[in-house]
């Protein structure tokens, strides 16, 4: 009994010898996955229409698996369309298979579903993603809140970062 | 225990952790991060396969392996087919893993059957992200591990994969002897 009380100690220090050994510690998943959003008089991917555009800036050797993302906003009377998502890179792993993902950046553009309301909102965008070859994170909620002012739509307002609105097709 | 016996398990511990800070190898939460009793770990409550509810309290008295994973966390899945050789190798001599995973549970028991995973896969809303958190995943990252002794008490607790020596040569000196 003492024998493996003193084992048992053993095995508690030098889990944390091991522990304060770690140099490259995984970020912190707000760090890995940095996450803004922009308010946009017209989205690309929209035909122009205005929405959110929600950017991911993404550490390097970090990825976010592209079929994983939830959003949603409170308070819900901003009605939002269904999130548009580029193409992503397809990641074969011997172990989970294909599947799409994103790297280093990746902007999800979100149309306004009807007229919006003005006021302050907060998104809430749930969503996976992994450290290459060692960790994954489970799946974590991130909030940014994004101000509609009055007005919105007619012209921008001062201050709104928009994303510019490609120049018009020729047919 | 024979003494000798014990100082083995002591000096393969040492080996191991030398060579775990040669490598940079990193069991990220420290036993010092973990917030939970004995009496609390052994009533969490996860839901197997079959959906009935299942609890870890009816492995009290033997040593848990319990480890965090997902069907879609590459090195999760990676990792586990060790642990199946492990709860094989091992399961006589008192050690029992638990699978507890941050999934869906029809996708978890066709992983198990796929792999032909020989210990016990729960689920549970709530409760598996829950105690992960107890036992000091402050990020919720994945795979995590954690080694719990006879008595309920949490030794070991490891974020990333487990190597199947690494995992071996901890529980020799776990259980003071050789399966």
């Amino acid at each position: 009994v003492i024998a493996r009380s003193v084992a048992g100690l053993a095995v508690l220090a030098l889990a944390g010898i091991v522990r304060a050994a770690g140099a490259d510690e995984p970020l912190d998943p707000d760090d890995a996955f940095r996450l803004g959003v922009r308010l946009a008089t017209g989205l690309p991917s929209q035909g122009g229409r205005p929405g959110l555009a929600l950017d991911y800036r993404i550490a390097e050797g970090y990825y976010l698996y592209r079929d994983r993302f939830q959003v949603s906003i409170d308070p819900g009377s901003l009605a939002l369309g269904a999130p548009h998502l580029p193409k992503g890179l397809t990641k074969d792993d011997p172990f989970v298979g294909k599947a799409e993902i994103f790297r280093n950046e990746v902007t999800l553009e979100i149309p306004f579903s009807g007229k919006p309301v003005p006021g302050t909102y907060t998104l809430k965008v749930v969503a996976q993603g992994c450290m290459e070859g060692r960790i994954c994170y489970a799946p974590f909620a991130q909030e940014v809140r994004v101000n509609i002012p009055p007005g919105f739509q007619v012209t921008d307002a001062p201050g709104i970062r928009a994303l510019p609105v490609p120049p018009a097709t020729k047919p | 225990v024979k003494p000798a016996l014990a100082f083995a398990g002591i000096a393969s511990l040492a080996v191991l952790a030398g060579s775990a800070l040669w490598f940079g190898a990193r069991p990220d939460a420290s036993p010092s991060a973990v917030d939970i009793s004995p009496g609390a770990l052994y009533a969490a409550a996860f839901v197997d396969r079959d959906g009935k509810h299942q609890s870890l309290g009816q492995f009290q008295g033997r040593v848990l392996v319990l480890n965090f994973w997902a069907t879609w966390c590459a090195p999760c899945r990676e990792e586990m087919p060790g642990f199946a050789r492990l709860q094989a190798r091992w399961g006589p001599s008192g050690v029992q893993f638990v699978g507890l995973a941050l999934d869906d549970a029809g996708k978890v028991a066709r992983f198990g059957d796929e792999l032909r995973i020989n210990y016990p896969l729960w689920t549970g809303e709530g409760s598996v992200s829950d105690l992960s958190r107890r036992l000091g995943n402050r990020l919720g990252l994945l795979p995590q591990t954690a080694i719990v002794d006879a008595s309920g008490t949490v030794v070991v607790t490891r974020i990333g994969a487990f190597e199947e020596e690494k995992l071996d040569q901890l529980l020799t000196g776990i259980l003071g002897k050789s399966p």
